[in-house]
């Protein structure tokens, strides 16, 4: 029974690694630019997507395509950025929506057109035989992805809070016209943030990929809603928030498979955003509304 | 609308609710556009330069009105946002004029909260930490946007007793929108009355005061202490 429990509270910290990996992301780029990003989560998959050419399509070592599949998931937040983001008024939020949406099915399905929409095998990075604690197993690739969610979560917590750049970003987030008045160079800013996010959620590709070894160019259809579900319960801007938001909703889905049937997972995040909204607006984590 | 600032003093500009106080200090920032006017600093065009480099090579720095701090950020944080921008503006040739320690002799309370979040300050505190944090950076123009709002009178005159030797020393001309029309013109040595977005009055701010006709029709009626009866912004 514990072993069972045990079990199924790792499945679900896994299923919710991987959506914090892409929630942060997506929530960082709400609070430094007040919009919100559908086509982040496509940056997960052009990292696993990148992979795959590298490794199997040139046939080069796995490091080198982990080195250039982060650095290609960076780059496509930047243009995303650069191409959308930048030139659209931020007075048109629904304007932004539509043409995040629309990057979103245009990459996806032109990678998947040019694998005649299959579903290739991924070449694992990092593998190992099953640790068996307790009757718990515990696979390499799991760990791996709990490690580099640790990581990633915490370190980009210790960033924002510590650092000088961090302390700019979390500037242009609570009031970005505030944050022109203090001569804070809001462009500089803004790039780097969605450099980061996109690094975090191509980094999240990568160790997910590494477990599921296949590439699916449509996994950012699912992986987006609950990106959305996530950030919005946690309090949209709010990083810390998206973590234990993003960990508490794998669990639960992981139970809810387990014990009330697996067509409800992806119901579980829709009715906490819903009440959410109704309830506490800002979000769980939310402190205050943005301005600017 | 048609003004000056002369150097090292403070000027005002009075009238009522939406006569375009605050969005003159705006465009002059360059947080709104300016479009048809131009924005001068002893001389130099600044009208087409971004708010960041108003800042940082003319040290224009604007005080907005209302909770002018970021309030999930520590006090000390809050000033080293300015410092910083004290920093950079030094490394153009503009040498530092204020430092951290000076802004909390100047103003203690801001020492002892200073690892406090902002939002837990009073507002007049966090008008004093607003404006220590503009002094960090460094200005020559200083433009203040109702300092008074949500403020006792009496706590605004001591800010202000603190603040204008540092002005002085300094050399930094203030520009300054203040609801309270008789704060304003106690400050002020010169004062404009702006109506509909244009200047329609310029005198020295004693004139102003005494001038019963212009008081009476513009800086709240029947009022001995010539404050205004709103309270709105600007």
């Amino acid at each position: 029974m514990v072993v069972e429990l045990l079990s199924y509270l790792f499945a679900g910290l896994s299923l919710g690694s991987t959506y914090v990996l892409v929630a942060l992301g997506f929530t960082l780029i709400f609070g430094v630019m007040g919009i919100m990003n559908v086509a982040h989560a496509d940056v997960f998959m052009i990292a696993i997507f990148t992979y795959l050419l590298i490794t199997t399509g040139f046939d080069l070592p796995t490091g080198l395509g982990v080195v250039i599949a982060i650095f290609a998931g960076a780059l496509a937040g930047l243009i995303v950025y650069w191409l959308v983001l930048k030139r659209i008024d931020k007075g048109h939020p629904v304007a932004l929506f539509v043409s995040t949406l629309g990057v979103s099915y245009v990459v996806e399905n032109f990678i998947a057109k040019r694998i005649n929409f299959g579903r290739p095998s991924l070449e694992p990075i990092f593998g190992s035989d099953p640790i068996i604690v307790g009757g718990v197993v515990f696979t390499g690739p799991r760990l791996l992805l709990f490690a580099v969610t640790a990581i990633l979560a915490g370190g980009l917590i210790f960033w924002l809070k510590k650092s000088e750049t961090g302390m700019l970003l979390r500037a242009v987030s609570e009031n970005a016209v505030m944050a022109r008045v203090v001569a804070i160079d809001t462009n500089r800013v803004t790039m780097i943030a969605i450099a980061v996010a996109s690094f975090v959620a191509a980094c999240g590709g990568l160790v997910v990929g590494n477990m599921t070894l296949t590439a699916d160019a449509f996994v950012a259809n699912s992986l987006s809603l609950k990106m959305f579900a996530v950030a919005v319960v946690a309090g949209i801007g709010s990083v810390g928030g998206a973590t234990i938001v993003g960990l508490t909703l794998g669990v639960i889905e992981a139970f809810t498979v387990a014990y009330v049937g697996s067509q409800w997972q992806n119901v579980i995040g829709l009715v906490a955003m819903t009440v959410v909204l109704l309830v506490r607006p800002q979000g769980l984590f939310g402190r205050v509304l943005r301005v600017g | 609308m048609d003004l000056a600032v002369k150097e090292g003093t403070i000027t005002t500009l009075v009238g009522s609710n939406g006569a375009g106080k605050s969005s003159a200090l705006r465009a002059m920032a360059g947080i709104i556009k300016t479009e048809p006017g131009t924005v001068t600093v002893h001389g130099e065009d600044i009208s087409t330069l971004t708010t960041r480099d108003r800042i940082i090579e003319y040290g224009v720095v604007l005080i907005p009105e209302g909770r002018s701090v970021f309030t999930t950020m520590s006090v000390a944080e809050n000033l080293h946002l300015g410092a910083r921008v004290g920093n950079e503006r030094s490394k153009h040739g503009h040498a530092a004029t204020f430092t951290t320690e000076e802004a909390y002799d100047l103003f203690p309370v801001l020492k002892e909260r200073q690892h406090a979040r902002a939002q837990t300050l009073s507002g007049g505190e966090q008008q004093m930490l607003a404006i220590a944090r503009s002094l960090l950076m460094s200005p020559r123009v200083l433009l203040i946007d109702e300092p008074s709002m949500g403020l006792a009178p009496l706590l605004v005159r001591k800010i202000f007793g603190v603040m204008k030797d540092v002005f002085a020393r300094n050399s930094v001309s203030v520009l300054l929108v203040e609801q309270d029309t008789s704060i304003a013109l106690e400050l002020a040595s010169d004062a404009y009355l702006l109506e509909h977005g244009s200047v329609i009055a310029h005198a020295p701010s004693a004139e102003m005061r005494n001038d019963s006709r212009l008081r009476e029709a513009y800086l709240g009626k029947g009022d001995a202490l010539g404050r205004t009866q709103g309270t709105g912004n600007a």
